[in-house]
């Protein structure tokens, strides 16, 4: 009876050492959702139930995987956080948009600039952003304002534009390059070798934007 | 995410937090760095409310960036008090040669402390502890992981320092010539050893008998219940007096005392000897 016990035992890490390397094969294949960690993934731990001391990797090896349903869950509750961060800072960034100070700059309507925050919003819920204080948005106006490429017909279309590409570009390049960075980058190439023209500004961020920052 | 309420409180300091990080170079960050700090001001928060400290005032009437600062202080004097613990550890340390309780001690703990930031990620652990001590909390993480990590090799400690050391190597090289490479406790295997010891004399009355003939005799003659409690008996005055903490390192132990009764009961004849080994 005991030699049994013993055996099923034995048996037993068997199976969990099987169960182990399957999900570890697994979740290493889920490891691009960021939701495990490595460490966890390679632990060792000693099975004191047998006769034989023996290694194993244990059932549980990570955190539990998400679920659709929990990835929906957090997506929501970051997408809630989002929105209150953005009913916060939004007045602040519509006063900014209609305080251009600059003569003979192009300027937003307060129609316009609501449509423009509509879009960062947009753009940001779709790049996975949260941004903070008053934003880029009146920096990347200001910095465009006196293009020689734009006008008041085309501005605040292009400031969308702008403004889509810009979150684009931010969520590409991760947290070492800086907003001021992205808007040379954007500004410069927009005035210099796109000659204004957004498809190729557009094709340029994809191209050379990681190569260059 | 504790609750709703919680949430609330914690989201202007989530901006205060999120200003900080970003220092200027951006105004934008990623979903994950805000849960990453969502959960460092949650983890603050909730470490000045279940620390030894009480609470100055009711949590109703408080505002979120008091306790989130009160938190943070209370998370740096735990990192300070769990330097200091270490410290104190480290002197007279004892890993009898294991390579992996050398390696946990003296690499990542060190590291640990070099790399923890209580600001931005309270929560991360960084290190896994792989040396298995016995009161191990899974739901811990951040400090309060390292502090109980850290109380725990304490106590075994005591327990150690009981054993000389050429006695200790010698009967860990007799249980597993391997045990250098080994992810085991230790002290779980030499409180097996030396109550099988103690037994040993007093179960069959013969100190030269094989630790596996006195389990086979034990486990015959007792019933779980009492093997345990007997066990528990020797422990306690062997640590009696000896130990700076005798009840704690007790308290520490028991679990390795049910885990060798639960083990000597679905054992076979002939692993009876992997068991434990007698100390000559």
């Amino acid at each position: 009876m005991r030699q049994n016990i013993s055996n099923q035992g034995r048996f037993f890490i068997i199976t969990e050492l099987q169960s182990g390397f399957n999900r570890i094969f697994h979740n290493l294949a889920c490891m691009r959702q960021n939701t495990l960690r490595m460490c966890e993934v390679f632990r060792l731990h000693y099975h004191t139930l047998g006769g034989i001391s023996s290694l194993f990797f244990p059932l549980v090896l990570c955190y539990p995987e998400q679920t659709e349903t929990q990835a929906e869950t957090e997506e929501a509750a970051m997408s809630g956080m989002n929105e209150w961060i953005m009913q916060a800072n939004e007045q602040q960034c519509l006063s900014a948009l209609l305080n251009q100070p600059e003569e003979g700059a192009l300027v937003l309507t307060r129609a316009q600039a609501l449509q423009l925050l509509e879009t960062r919003r947009e753009a940001l819920h779709r790049e996975g952003l949260v941004e903070w204080g008053e934003g880029i948005l009146p920096q990347l106006a200001k910095r465009f304002a006196q293009s020689a490429y734009l006008d008041r017909q085309t501005y605040a279309e292009s400031l969308e534009r702008l403004a889509a590409l810009f979150y684009h570009c931010r969520a590409q390049a991760g947290e070492r390059v800086t907003d001021e960075q992205i808007l040379k980058f954007l500004s410069t190439h927009f005035e210099g070798v796109c000659g204004g023209d957004f498809e190729r500004l557009e094709e340029l961020a994809q191209e050379r934007f990681c190569r260059e920052l | 995410m504790e609750s709703n309420a919680w949430n609330m409180d914690a989201q202007p300091v989530l901006e205060q937090l999120a200003a900080r990080y970003l220092a200027g170079r951006s105004s934008c960050m990623t979903y994950a760095r805000t849960r990453q700090l969502m959960e460092a001001i949650l983890y603050c928060m909730e470490f000045e409310q279940t620390g030894d400290a009480p609470a100055l005032q009711p949590q109703s009437e408080e505002d979120g960036t008091e306790r989130y600062q009160r938190g943070l202080t209370a998370v740096q004097q735990a990192v300070r008090r769990a330097q200091l613990q270490y410290s104190r550890m480290a002197e007279g340390f004892r890993d009898f040669g294991n390579r992996n309780l050398r390696d946990t001690f003296h690499r990542a703990l060190p590291g640990f402390f070099r790399l923890y930031d209580p600001v931005f990620a309270p929560q991360e652990t960084l290190i896994t502890m792989d040396y298995p001590v016995l009161n191990r909390d899974v739901s811990l993480c951040g400090i309060r992981a390292v502090q109980a990590y850290l109380d725990g090799l304490e106590l075994e400690q005591e327990f150690l320092q009981l054993f000389p050391e050429s006695l200790a190597v010698c009967t860990l090289l007799r249980f597993d010539p391997d045990y250098r490479r080994q992810f085991y406790n230790l002290s779980g295997v030499l409180l097996r050893c030396v109550l099988v010891t103690a037994l040993r004399q007093e179960i069959l009355g013969d100190r030269t008998a094989p630790s596996a003939a006195c389990l086979a005799v034990w486990r015959t003659t007792t019933a779980p219940a009492q093997q345990e409690a007997k066990l528990a008996l020797l422990l306690r005055q062997m640590t009696a007096g000896r130990c700076p903490h005798p009840q704690a390192v007790c308290r520490y132990l028991a679990p390795e005392l049910h885990g060798f009764v639960q083990q000597l009961a679905v054992t076979s004849e002939e692993g009876l000897g992997h068991l434990a080994v007698c100390m000559e």
